[in-house]
C-alpha cells in the first residue's frame, strides 16, 4: 500500500451535503415522471373527447375571427381558442397533477410501510436481555453522537451479516449482525459500525435512503398506467415513444439513486471518524470486515462505494467531489425534462389568470434551486474544499456532464407526447446557458471561498450559496426557454439582426437584475478576502489551524476602477465618433448611431470581461462581472449623458434606462459564451493578480477596442 | 438431510463444548442460533441479501452456524467409527457412547476416549468440512482444534 500524500483534511461535512442535492433530485425525477404520466393517461382515457372539444374551439374561433391575415387577428382567433379549450386543458393539467400526486403518495406509502416490512421480511427480533451490554453501548454511543432517543437494537438471523437503520423519526432501529452484537466488547470492531450507522440517523437520510432503496415500488405501477390505458383501449401507438423515454427515465434515477446511496456512505463514514476522532478505526474495519463486489460490473452497479474508495476519503477527504460528471448529468437531464413538463402543466392550470405571463419565470424559480443545489452549491462546496486541500479541481466535468444532461433531456424532450415547445437554437443555446450557469457557479464559489476565513461556518455560511446558485440556474433556465422563443419569433417575423441587437434590451431586461446581484456579492466577497487570516476550525479535520490558500488580489477598488474607466473610454469613443461626423442627418442615420453605440459598448464591456477570465484563474468567471458590468453601465450611462449634456439633445431618463439596460443585457449575454474561457486558465498555478496590473490591461484593452470600433465606423461611413 | 432429534442434541452439545474454545463470545445466542440452524441449515449457512442498498457493507459471519455444519458432520464420523466398538461393548447404541464420550465431569470406569488415529480423522472431517463452507484455512484449523479438543478434554 502506498504512502497517501499527506496534506490537510478538510472537513467536507461543514458544507452541504452533494446527498441532498442527489435526494432533492431523485425526488424531483420521481414527480416529473408522475406529471408525464398525467398527461399519457389523459390521452389515453379522455384523447378523444379532447380532440371533439378542439376541433369544435377551432371552429368556434374560426367563426369569431375569419380573417387572420394580420398579427392582431392572429391574436384574437388564438384568444377565442385558448378561452374555448380551457376547461378541457384544465382536466388535462389535472391529470399531470394527479399522476405527480399519485407518484408522491406512493412514496410515502413506501415510506411508511417499509419498517414494518423490513421487521417481517428479514424476520428482526429484540435482542435478549444477555446482550444488554451491547444494548448499554449502543446507548452511550448515541449520546455522544448527540440523538435525544437511541435507535433500538434488533437482531435478524444467523445469515445477516451487515448492519443497517431503518424507520421513520422518533423510532428508528438498528440492525446489527449478530457475531458483531455478540461481541460489543471489542471496541475496535463495534464501536466504528455503530457509529457509522447513528451517523445517518443523525444526518436525517434514513427515510429518504429507503425511499431511494424502494423508488421502483412507487414510480413502477405509476409508469404501467399508460400501458394499461394502451391494453384497455388496443391503441399501442403511443408505447414506443413513451416506453424508450421511460427506460433512458429509469436508467437516470438509478444512476441518481446509486450516487446518493453512495454518498450518504462516504458522509456516514466521516461522520463516525470525526466523532470517534480518529478514522483508522474506521478504516481498518472496512479493510477487515467488508467484502469487495468482484469484478467491474459489480462494483459499477455497487449500491455501496469500493473499500478502496471509503478508505481513500477517509484518509484523504478531499477527495470527496462537490459535483461529479454523473450529479451534473443527472441534473441537467431532469432539468431539462422537468422544465417542459412543468412549463405546459402551468400553463394549462393558469390560463386567463395574471400568472399566466410569469409562467417562464415561475418555472425557472421551481426548478432552478433544485437544479443550483445539485450542481452549484456542489461546486462551491468544492471550492471551499480546494482551499484546504490546494488543489485546483477542473469544473470541466461538471460542466460537459450538466450541458450532455440538457441536452439529453431535450432530445428525449416529451414533445412527441404534448409537452413542451419545440423551437429553433433550442441546442446551441442550452450548450450556452448550460456551460455558463455552471461556471459562472463554479467562478463564484471559487471567488466565495477565497473569503472562508471570515465565514463563521454552519448554516449561517451558506444561505448566501443556496441563493445565489438558485438565481443562477433559475436565470439560466428562463433563459433557456425564453432565448429559444425570441430567436424563432425573430426569426419568424423576419427581423434583421440590427433589430434584434437593438430590442434585446426590451427584450431580457429581466437578466440584469442578475448579474447585478452576482456582482455585488462578488464585490462583497473580494472586500471581505482581503486581509489574510488563518483557516478557521470549523474548515479543518482535527482541529487544527493553518493559512488558507487563497488569493487577496485583485482587490475591488482596481478591478472596479479598470472597468468604470473602460466604460469611460468607450462613452469616449462615442463622442469622438460624434465629433467626426457631426449630427446625425435623419432617423436612420440615428439608429445607425444607437446601433454603433450598442455595439461599441458592449464590445468594450466585453473584452473587459474576457481580458479578466484570461488573467484571474478560476475566480475570473465572478470577478469578470465586476469588471464588465461596470464598463456596460458606465458606458451607458456616460454615452447617453454625454449625447444629453454634450450635444444638447433633450433629457430622456426613460431613454438613458432604455440604452443601459441594452447594453447590460447585450454583454451579459456575450459573457455567458465568454465564460468558457475561464475552463482554459482555470489549472493555471498563480493565484493572486495585482489589481494595478488587471485594471491597466482593461483600460488599454478598451482603448484599443474603442479606437478599432470607432475607427472602422469612421473609415466605412 | 437433517439430522433426527437425538442427534440434534448430541451435535448442538458437542458444538457448544467447541465453541466454548473457537468463539466463545457467541455462546449467548447458541441456543436461537441451533434452534434456526436445525430448522433449515443451508439458510442458516448462507449470507443475507448482499449489497443491500442501505447496509453498512460488513461481512460479519458468526461461527455458530458452520460450527454446527462442522458438528454434524462430526458426529456422523464419530457414529460410523465407534459403531464397531458399540458392537463390542453388547450392542450399546453409539449415540449412548458418543453421549458419555461428551460427558463432563469425574471419569468413570466405563468411559471411553478417542484414539489418537480416531481423533486425527474427526480433526481431519472438521476440517474439510469447515473448508467446505468456506472457511478461511486459519479458522477452519481452529475450529477442528476445537472439536477434537472438545472430545479428548471431555471423554
Amino acid at each position: 500500500m502506498t504512502t497517501p500524500t499527506v496534506r490537510l483534511r478538510p472537513n467536507v461535512l461543514a458544507h452541504p451535503s452533494p446527498t441532498t442535492g442527489r435526494f432533492l433530485l431523485l425526488i424531483a425525477a420521481m414527480l416529473s415522471t408522475g406529471l408525464l404520466v398525467g398527461t399519457l393517461v389523459h390521452n389515453g382515457v379522455l384523447g378523444t373527447s379532447w380532440s371533439e372539444s378542439a376541433r369544435a374551439c377551432l371552429a368556434q374561433a374560426d367563426d369569431a375571427v375569419p380573417d387572420k391575415t394580420d398579427v392582431p387577428a392572429q391574436i384574437a382567433h388564438n384568444e377565442v381558442l385558448s378561452t374555448c379549450l380551457a376547461p378541457a386543458e384544465r382536466i388535462r393539467a389535472w391529470f399531470d397533477v394527479a399522476g405527480a400526486l399519485l407518484i408522491a403518495l406512493l412514496g410515502v406509502v413506501v415510506l411508511l410501510a417499509t419498517p414494518a416490512y423490513i421487521r417481517r421480511r428479514e424476520k428482526l427480533r429484540e435482542a435478549g436481555a444477555r446482550l444488554d451490554g451491547a444494548r448499554e453501548r449502543i446507548r452511550e454511543l448515541a449520546a455522544e453522537v448527540g440523538l435525544a432517543r437511541p435507535p433500538r437494537l434488533l437482531l435478524g438471523r444467523a445469515g445477516q451479516r451487515d448492519a443497517f437503520v431503518f424507520g421513520l423519526p422518533g423510532r428508528y432501529y438498528l440492525v446489527l449482525p449478530t457475531a458483531l452484537v455478540v461481541r460489543w466488547r471489542s471496541r475496535a470492531y463495534f464501536d466504528p459500525v455503530v457509529r457509522h450507522e447513528l451517523a445517518h440517523l443523525k444526518r436525517h437520510d434514513v427515510p429518504l435512503a429507503w425511499l431511494a432503496s424502494a423508488v421502483w415500488v412507487a414510480a413502477v405501477p405509476v409508469i404501467l398506467l399508460p400501458v394499461i390505458t394502451s391494453l384497455l383501449r388496443w391503441e399501442f401507438s403511443i408505447l414506443p415513444p413513451y416506453l424508450w423515454r421511460v427506460a433512458l427515465f429509469m436508467v437516470v434515477i438509478w444512476l441518481i439513486r446509486r450516487q446518493a446511496l453512495r454518498s450518504r456512505e462516504h458522509d456516514a463514514d466521516l461522520h463516525a471518524a470525526r466523532q470517534a476522532g480518529d478514522w483508522r478505526a474506521l478504516c481498518a474495519v472496512l479493510e477487515t470486515a467488508t467484502t469487495q463486489a468482484k469484478g467491474w460490473w459489480r462494483r459499477f452497479i455497487s449500491n455501496h462505494p469500493t473499500v478502496a474508495q471509503r478508505v481513500a476519503v477517509l484518509t484523504d477527504p478531499g477527495r470527496l467531489r462537490g459535483v461529479s460528471v454523473v450529479d451534473a448529468l443527472a441534473g441537467g437531464f431532469l432539468t431539462a425534462l422537468l422544465l417542459p413538463a412543468l412549463s405546459g402543466t402551468l400553463q394549462i392550470l393558469l390560463t386567463k389568470t395574471p400568472a399566466y405571463s410569469y409562467i417562464p419565470q415561475i418555472v425557472a424559480l421551481i426548478v432552478g434551486p433544485i437544479a443550483g443545489l445539485a450542481v452549484g452549491v456542489g461546486l462551491w462546496r468544492q471550492a471551499m474544499i480546494d482551499q484546504v486541500t490546494g488543489e485546483r479541481v477542473w469544473p470541466g466535468p461538471a460542466v460537459a456532464g450538466f450541458v450532455a444532461g440538457l441536452l439529453l433531456g431535450h432530445w428525449s424532450d416529451l414533445d412527441d407526447l404534448a409537452l413542451g415547445g419545440d423551437w429553433n437554437y433550442s441546442v446551441p443555446v442550452l450548450i450556452v446557458v448550460g456551460a455558463a450557469a455552471v461556471l459562472l457557479s463554479a467562478g463564484t464559489g471559487r471567488l466565495w471561498a477565497d473569503a472562508a476565513s471570515r465565514l463563521p461556518g454552519g448554516p449561517r455560511s451558506w444561505w448566501l450559496g443556496f441563493v445565489l446558485n438558485g438565481l443562477i440556474f433559475a436565470t439560466a433556465l428562463w433563459m433557456l426557454q425564453w432565448l429559444p422563443v425570441l430567436f424563432t419569433a425573430t426569426g419568424a417575423a423576419q427581423f434583421s439582426w440590427d433589430n434584434l441587437v437593438i430590442s434585446a434590451g426590451a427584450l431580457v431586461t429581466d437578466v440584469v437584475y442578475v448579474p447585478l446581484l452576482a456582482m455585488v456579492v462578488a464585490a462583497g466577497t473580494m472586500v471581505r478576502r482581503r486581509h489574510q487570516l488563518p483557516l478557521p476550525g470549523w474548515l479543518l479535520d482535527g482541529g487544527h489551524t493553518a493559512w488558507p490558500l487563497s488569493a487577496r488580489e485583485p482587490g475591488l477598488g482596481l478591478a472596479l476602477l479598470g472597468g468604470v474607466g473602460a466604460g469611460a473610454i468607450a462613452a469616449l469613443g462615442t463622442a469622438v465618433y460624434r465629433l467626426a461626423v457631426g449630427s446625425p442627418a435623419d432617423d436612420t442615420d440615428r439608429v445607425a448611431r444607437f446601433l454603433l453605440w450598442l455595439i461599441l459598448l458592449s464590445s468594450v464591456a466585453l473584452a473587459v470581461s474576457f481580458v479578466t477570465l484570461v488573467v484571474v484563474p478560476r475566480s475570473g468567471g465572478a470577478i469578470g462581472l465586476v469588471t464588465g458590468l461596470p464598463a456596460a453601465v458606465v458606458g451607458g450611462l456616460g454615452t447617453t449623458a454625454l449625447n444629453t449634456f454634450g450635444f444638447g439633445n433633450i433629457l430622456d431618463l426613460g431613454f438613458w434606462w432604455l440604452a443601459t439596460t441594452t447594453v447590460v443585457a447585450l454583454w451579459f449575454l456575450g459573457y455567458l459564451i465568454l465564460l468558457p474561457v475561464s475552463l482554459a486558465v482555470w489549472p493555471a498555478s498563480w493565484r493572486d493578480v495585482p489589481g494595478w496590473l488587471l485594471a491597466t490591461l482593461n483600460v488599454i484593452v478598451a482603448g484599443l477596442v474603442t479606437l478599432c470600433v470607432v475607427g472602422l465606423a469612421i473609415a466605412l461611413r | 438431510m437433517r439430522p433426527v432429534e437425538d442427534d440434534k442434541a448430541l451435535i448442538a452439545e458437542l458444538t457448544e463444548l467447541a465453541l466454548s474454545t473457537a468463539a466463545p463470545d457467541e455462546l449467548v445466542v447458541f441456543e436461537e442460533t441451533a434452534e434456526e440452524f436445525f430448522a433449515d441449515p443451508q439458510a442458516t449457512l448462507t449470507a443475507a441479501r448482499k449489497d443491500s442498498a442501505v447496509g453498512f457493507g460488513l461481512e460479519l459471519a458468526m461461527i455458530t452456524p458452520v460450527a454446527l455444519a462442522v458438528g454434524s458432520a462430526v458426529v456422523q464420523a464419530l457414529l460410523s467409527a465407534l459403531s464397531d466398538h458399540a458392537i463390542s461393548m453388547g450392542g450399546r447404541g453409539v449415540t449412548g457412547l458418543l453421549k458419555r464420550l461428551l460427558r463432563k465431569g469425574s471419569p468413570q470406569p466405563d468411559d471411553i476416549s478417542l484414539s489418537p488415529e480416531q481423533a486425527r480423522y474427526v480433526r481431519q472431517v472438521a476440517l474439510d468440512r469447515a473448508r467446505a463452507l468456506g472457511m478461511p484455512e486459519g479458522q477452519a484449523a481452529m475450529l477442528a482444534d476445537s472439536f477434537v479438543g472438545a472430545m479428548v478434554v471431555n471423554g
